[in-house]
């Protein structure tokens, strides 16, 4: 191993592999670095399909995709390195490592932070035995192997819920109910049809859990349902309890030497290079936004990677970027201000989560600017605005909230700051 | 019956009916929802994804070649639980050539060394 590289990725999960490649076809000397004892990432534990089908055009599960990626790593250039944990990263870009319990540090002119998501946080009684997150119930059942309750109660509707909650199933227990306190599930129709229906689970919107059951073990949960007329209470008896509160980015190494981020959201602030507010840093992957889809992870992979090595090239490029910014307005708006880079913001919007990226350099010609919807929109209407000249508009039958929906805008051209504005 | 048609976001609720011996389907936006719910009423299949087990202790992820039709789900789990295979097992590897005559083959979907 070498001690110097031109790129540096931190992360092996799918983005980081997909960063790693792009990077090793732009020429560049490449170090993927993962903690874990395997590449893959969150892969390695998602043994359902869904995967692949538009990267691959077959429908892979999640362990394929993740084998046909470490595969394409073998046949690189790229170098790689197990076990290894990256403790910090400095503004002069070196990256202090430690592999059981050795400390080295490595040199790069260019880092890639693709280190996934976690769990959000949730206030229950963790210290009762049968309560665990999706995730962790995911992996212990998948990657471990073990069984972990008879009859469970699934606090969360989301993808990552629906797909444990048919996992429990298959392997022989029974799930009570799906609690979800919103008026809608967060998931995917698919997953709706194909994790809940079709094994007759309720799904309880509307709904809470008020309390749990039981001293050191769970016993049951009191769920508590907001009807038309008023609160419906029912004591369910459970084992076992799923909690899936929704995943977070985790990008605390870039934080640290604190790059601008939008304070609504939290998410990092980033130009359609994925390179953050630090010149020579970029994100991507969960570490950036959760997506939903593998396709896009993998995209947003190649743009970091490849851009990572550009930057490592020749590492004055990104003196020519706009930015724009986006003004208040209950849909989304962007703003374009000075020079040759437009910032991109979203307002507080109820129609909008975020749009990516929030910084764009017009001496582009084309560019994707990524948003997710809030709820559901039916009938929607996008229009992209510079200054006042409307530059991108598209009609949306549905739009719904799991999807990353992407617009191709002509920004050749643009001075002015960019405004988008949803309509339904 | 009803089905929730999944092919996009829209989630429209399809109504499927036998009319004089005619398939009838209502409620959708789109030629998808016709066809999704057609096939959902005539023959519902799903690819199934589950643990294998390894001979003396372990289990590799496997899943069915194909989908399989939705009522066998069990049985094929079940089939499933009561093999084994000796290690190592390669990624694609056929487990179980046409399980329960369904044409489906159950193959590893990982690597075990
Ligand atoms: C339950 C679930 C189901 C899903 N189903 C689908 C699906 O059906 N189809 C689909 O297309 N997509 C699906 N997705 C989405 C997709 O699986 C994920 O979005 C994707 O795996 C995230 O990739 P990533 O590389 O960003 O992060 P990860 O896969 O989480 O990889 C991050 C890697 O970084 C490493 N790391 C973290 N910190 C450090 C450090 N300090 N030093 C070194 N290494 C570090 C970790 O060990 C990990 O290997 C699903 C997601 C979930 C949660």
């Amino acid at each position: 191993m070498k001690k110097e590289y031109d790129v540096a990725v931190i992360g092996g999960g799918p983005a980081g592999m997909a960063s790693a490649l792009a990077a090793d076809r732009e020429g560049a000397s490449v170090i993927l670095l993962e903690k874990d004892k395997a590449l893959g990432g969150r892969l390695n534990q998602c043994i359902h399909n869904g995967y692949g089908q538009s990267i691959f055009n077959k429908d892979l599960t999640g362990t394929e995709y993740a084998n046909k990626l470490i595969e394409l790593i073998n046949n690189s250039c790229v170098e790689y390195l197990l076990n290894t944990e990256v403790t910090e990263i400095s503004l002069d870009k070196k990256i202090s490592c430690i592999n059981f319990g050795k400390r080295f540090q490595i040199n790069a002119k260019s880092i890639v932070l693709s280190t996934g998501c976690r769990e959000k946080a949730f206030d229950y009684l963790i210290d009762k035995k049968g309560i665990y997150t999706a995730g962790q119930a995911q992996r212990i059942i998948n990657l471990e192997g073990k069984k972990i309750g008879e009859n469970a109660v699934v606090l969360g509707s989301d993808d990552l819920a629906l797909i444990v909650a048919r996992r429990l199933i298959y392997e022989g227990a029974k799930v009570l109910c799906v609690v979800e306190p919103a008026p809608y599930p967060s998931a995917s129709i698919k997953n709706i049809s194909y994790c809940l229906s079709d094994y007759g689970i309720p799904l309880c919107l509307n709904s809470h859990i008020q309390s749990i059951e039981g001293e050191e073990k769970v016993e049951g949960v009191h769920i508590v349902t907001d009807t038309k007329n008023g609160q419906k209470k029912e004591f369910i008896p459970c084992d076992t309890l799923i909690v899936s509160m929704g995943l977070q980015p985790q990008y605390e190494l870039l934080d640290k030497l604190n790059i601008e981020k939008e304070n609504l959201t939290n998410t990092a602030v980033i130009d359609q290079k994925r390179q953050t507010s630090i010149e020579g840093f970029f994100l991507t992957g969960d570490a950036l936004i959760i997506h939903s889809s593998i396709a896009d992870i993998t995209f947003e992979g190649e743009v970091a990677g490849k851009n990572a090595a550009l930057y490592a090239k020749e590492q004055s490029e990104s003196k020519n970027s706009i930015s724009v910014e986006v003004e208040s307005s209950d849909l989304i708006e962007y703003a374009l201000s000075h020079n040759n880079i437009i910032s991109v913001k979203v307002k507080s919007s109820n129609l909008i989560e975020y749009a990516l990226p929030q910084r764009i350099n017009t001496l582009d010609h084309k560019v994707k600017i990524y948003f997710r919807v809030k709820k559901t929109l039916r009938d929607a209407r996008l229009d992209i605005f510079s200054q006042d000249e409307l530059i991108y508009a598209k009609k949306f039958v549905v739009i719904s909230p799991e999807e990353l929906v992407e617009a191709e805008v002509n920004i050749q051209g643009v001075k002015g700051n960019l405004t988008i504005s949803m309509e339904a | 019956m009803e089905i929730v048609c999944i092919m996009c976001g829209a989630a429209c609720a399809l109504e499927v009916k036998e009319k004089k011996g005619l398939l009838e389907v209502k409620g959708n936006i789109c030629r998808r929802g016709e066809v999704y719910g057609r096939k959902e009423y005539i023959n519902p299949q799903r690819t199934v994804t589950t643990l294998f087990p390894i001979k003396g202790g372990g289990f590799v992820p496997c899943k069915t070649s194909l989908p399989v039709d939705k009522e066998l789900i069990f049985d094929v789990l079940k089939a499933i639980k009561s093999s084994s295979a000796p290690k190592p097992i390669k990624a694609g590897k056929v487990l179980i050539k046409n399980i329960l005559g369904t044409n489906a083959d159950i193959v590893a979907t990982s690597n075990v060394y």
